[in-house]
């Protein structure tokens, strides 16, 4: 059994639909809205923030925004968490209290401006 | 098939250029022509091979045993066991399983006449050295009185890795050998290992692969003589006598040089050559991420490790005790300022790699592809070096060299340009998937074998094969595949035997099949079906072999294997508090082991002891590390294994004639593995008199026949009677159940395993990125 790093790079993401990747995979780029990826057999347990960390290099001169979403086992699946506004840096949203726990297969949904992506982190909210 | 015909006509009817560049340049053989071959398998831990001419085929196991593969009979026989040493013990006194071991054979280039053999291994015993050596070889045995001790690397055993031992002659005779760098590679971040604190010498390449005065690190090229000495010849790094420089040097500056090769033509030397683990850049403080490399030398020189990787890019001067970097290594002057290196200051300008990758997906280089590596190496094709060989490779392949990787499996075929620069890459075989290649070179019958040893470490992967890769230019041998629906269980166990995968390219070839079961070699059954099923009501261990015969009478085999009587324990890691997927920083984590087997119970019945349970934890900050948590699981697995042991000699009638201590009506355990401290047959030799009984060596006292006894039980207690006079004992395992405090900081893996012989299963989640092996 691994116990991981909390910060997940993109490159261990898969199924993923309407998303490119760099060459060496170490950021993925949403081509259309409506784009997922899944994080594959995630144990939630403690889990309460998420954290979507954004790589650096071309981004739009008027601050994109867009929605990102988090779903559990389907990518129309339970609504986990929600993220909405301009993108930053880091976007951080927080898990629904008491929504889930245990082992699921996260899909992140991608709504709004294309957006470029390098990891996303799992955090305990302290 | 359809697709290329049309292409190629497509090329003649519009590009009269074409049409003569075509008839200049060999055309590539199709896939199809070539057909991989199993000779052996269920290999245990194979390093390196010679084909002889007559087809046997001698290869080296790192445990020790020489071996030799006969064609004709499919048989596999020992030649020779050596004792060996493969483990290290550090500063805290810990024992861990390394690399060592016997490393690799070679043939005299004048075999046939003296039949001499060369094994390179590391040396049992006190005195940490590798030995070349040579022996006369008949086919048989080796003749014990040939002995001659050519050469002896001196080398560390506190802290593992990094041996090296591939071999190759030169049309002059000449001996190449490939030494590791002896040094520790996972106390510096995955950069270069420069610690220069005092004591910390196994940490620090630079007492050996940019030493001048050192044979590690290295590929040496020596003369044998016939007196079992040898001499330098022309063209080393260094002349003989230049003062703290060894003579014996024709590249220095590498870390884990593996298989080499060379072009018969150009004379030119090829070689893989492992690189450390890291896979992130720190350019400013410490260096690049690290790459493995395949190298060529069209003379001596000073090949970068550990100041410089990949094409020179160069690593930073770095203080281990201040954590204080310093100015980036210059390739042009690289000077070696280290307390531990014995040789010169100033070292000949360093030589930039031939192909180098990452971790990464390589730009210069993408049919590496990306992911975890370890650099082989493999053969340079030369028509003229195979003289009336059966079968050869097509020309299209003439002077090109076949590359392989032992994480990754492809082979990819590399071409020159006239001058020897780097000209294209194309993957060979595109379906072949190789299981941990180790050694790969042309046989004198014109065909590639390839040695697999598995890709778990330090194991007798079911996985390990025997192989050779034919080209057929008529009739082609159906390739053939043999799978059962369950390899062990309890009795009655019904399989189905499964030839799913089998085909023949030639279209109009109608394919007979035929299995054949056998049990201690003796046939069990036959059967003349594709996909019979079969029951088995007696416990053994039973070999399915499918022969798939053409048209043409061309066979090909593969066998599996099947216990029966024995289902394989469930062992389950629970964490019980804390999550499952990640690790937090200071927090600390609860967890269980469960076990259950069909035969011996499990931990929830008692049936099963926690001691004989092995769990461990490792901490691992540069990322996923196969082999770390391989050597962390075997040195407490030892422990769990003499848990076994030492509940079936208290169950048994051992304790009526033995004690641990005392001399009782036989001797003490301690006294009998002092005497037989050292002798590398003392396992098999005292399992069977355990089994059939014996008198006489230590007095009128007679030890009674044991003939009920499994026979991986006594070899389970005799080795942990031999263990009682080894000073340091084995880590110890963890509890089955209970928590792992901090202070782990990035990420942890666990691994358990219970040993029920002759089966076992090891716990282990895995995940696919970053497997390394630290070679």
């Amino acid at each position: 059994m691994i116990l991981r790093n909390p910060v997940v790079p993109i490159s261990l993401a898969d199924q993923v639909k309407e998303m490119g990747f760099n060459n060496d995979s170490t950021m993925a780029f949403v081509r259309n809205a409506g784009a997922s990826f899944r994080l594959k057999e995630i144990d939630l347990t403690g889990i309460k923030q998420i954290e979507i960390i954004r790589a650096g290099g071309r981004n739009a001169g008027t601050p994109p925004s867009g929605t990102i979403e988090m779903h559990a086992n389907a990518p129309d699946g339970f609504l986990l968490g929600k993220f909405s506004g301009e993108y930053t840096d880091k976007m951080s949203f927080n898990i629904t209290p008491g929504s889930v726990s245990g082992i699921k297969d996260l899909y992140l949904v991608f709504n709004g401006a294309p957006i470029r992506i390098k990891a996303i982190r799992f955090g305990e909210g302290d | 098939m359809i697709k290329s015909g049309l292409f190629v006509s497509a090329l003649f009817g519009f590009f009269t250029n074409a049409e003569i560049s075509l008839a200049q340049t060999p055309k590539k053989p199709e896939s199809n022509r070539f057909t991989k071959v199993v000779l052996a398998q269920r290999l245990e831990e194979p390093m390196q091979f010679q084909v002889l001419k007559d087809g046997r085929v001698l290869y080296a196991e790192r445990k020790g045993k020489l071996k030799v593969y006969d064609p004709k009979s499919q048989a596999m026989e020992t030649v020779a066991e050596f004792a060996v040493s493969t483990k290290y013990v550090n500063k805290a006194g810990e024992v861990t399983e390394g690399e060592d071991g016997m490393q690799g054979v070679i043939l005299d280039p004048d075999y046939d006449q003296n039949h001499w053999i060369y094994i390179y291994y590391s040396l049992a015993g006190d005195e940490a050295k590798n030995v070349l050596v040579r022996y006369e070889w008949h086919g048989k045995e080796l003749l014990e009185s040939s002995r001659k001790v050519i050469l002896e690397v001196p080398v560390q055993r506190e802290e593992c890795c990094h041996v090296g031992g591939g071999m190759l002659f030169d049309k002059d005779k000449n001996l190449y050998l490939t030494t590791g760098d002896n040094t520790f590679s996972r106390a510096s971040d995955g950069f270069a290992p420069l610690d220069e604190r005092p004591g910390e010498s196994p940490r620090d390449s630079q007492k050996s692969s940019p030493n001048t005065n050192d044979l590690r690190g290295k590929i040496l090229r020596i003369h044998p003589e016939n007196d079992g000495s040898y001499t330098i010849p022309k063209g080393n790094l260094f002349p003989p006598g230049t003062p703290q420089t060894k003579p014996e040097i024709y590249t220095m500056g590498n870390r884990n040089p593996w298989r080499p090769t060379i072009d018969s033509k150009t004379g030119w030397l090829y070689w893989g050559e492992v690189g450390p683990d890291g896979s992130r850049d720190d350019l400013e403080k410490r260096g690049p991420q690290s790459y493995d490399e395949f190298n060529r030398a069209k003379g001596p020189g000073f090949y970068g490790w550990p100041y410089f990787v990949a094409n020179n890019k160069a690593y930073v001067k770095y203080d281990f005790a201040t954590k204080v970097s310093g100015a980036p290594f210059d390739p042009a002057h690289p000077v070696n300022n280290s307390p531990n290196s014995t040789g010169l200051k100033e070292l000949p300008a360093a030589q930039p790699a031939f192909i180098w990758y990452s971790k990464a997906q390589s730009q210069e280089f993408p049919l590496m592809e990306s992911g975890g590596n370890s650099a082989v190496g493999g053969p340079v094709f030369r028509k003229d070096d195979f003289k009336n060989a059966a079968r050869l490779f097509p020309g299209y392949y003439e002077g090109k060299w076949f590359i392989t990787d032992w994480v990754r499996g492809w082979i990819n075929v590399v071409e020159m340009e006239e001058n020897g620069d780097y000209k294209s890459m194309e993957r060979f075989l595109p379906d072949l998937k190789l299981k941990g290649p180790i050694d790969m070179k042309f046989g004198p019958d014109g065909d590639l074998y390839v040695l697999e040893y598995g890709n778990g470490y330090f194991k007798d992967n079911p996985e390990a094969e025997l192989i050779r890769i034919e080209y057929n230019s008529g009739n082609r041998k159906p390739s053939v595949e043999a799978s059962a629906s369950k390899t062990a269980g309890a009795l009655p166990l019904q399989v189905t035997l499964s030839s799913k995968g089998t085909k023949d390219f030639d279209e109009d070839d109608a394919l007979q099949y035929e299995w054949v079961i056998r049990k201690n070699n003796a046939v069990f059954k036959t059967l003349k079906e594709a996909d019979p099923s079969i029951t088995f009501t007696t416990p053994g261990t039973y070999q399915a072999t499918l022969t798939v015969t053409d048209k043409a009478g061309e066979k090909n085999t593969k066998s599996v294997e099947i216990k029966a009587g024995n289902e394989p324990p469930v062992v389950e890691f629970k964490v019980t508090k804390g999550n499952a997927t990640f690790y937090f920083p200071g927090k600390s984590i609860d967890y269980e082991v469960r076990v259950s087997d069909k035969e011996d119970g499990s931990l929830a019945n008692k049936k099963i002891l926690p001691s004989q349970i092995s769990v461990s934890t490792n901490y691992l900050s540069e990322g996923f590390n196969l082999t770390r948590i391989a050597q962390k699981q075997m040195s407490v697995d030892a422990s769990a294994q003499y848990a076994t042991a030492i509940s079936l000699i208290n169950n048994g009638d051992c304790k009526a004639c033995h004690a641990i201590k005392e001399m009782v009506l036989g001797p003490s355990f301690t006294a009998v593995s002092a005497k037989y401290k050292g002798d590398p047959t003392a396992v098999t030799s005292l399992s069977k008199k355990i089994l059939n009984g014996g008198s006489g060596v230590w007095g009128d006292a007679f030890m009674p026949a044991h003939p009920t006894m499994a026979e991986s039980d006594v070899k389970g207690i005799v080795r942990y009677i031999m263990s009682l006079s080894d000073a340091p004992k084995p880590a110890k395992t963890l509890p089955v159940k209970g928590p792992i405090p901090p202070p782990f900081r990035k990420a942890i893996q666990k691994a358990a395993s219970y040993s029920a012989p002759p089966t076992r299963t090891t716990a282990q989640k895995q995940h696919p990125r970053n497997l390394r092996r630290p070679m």
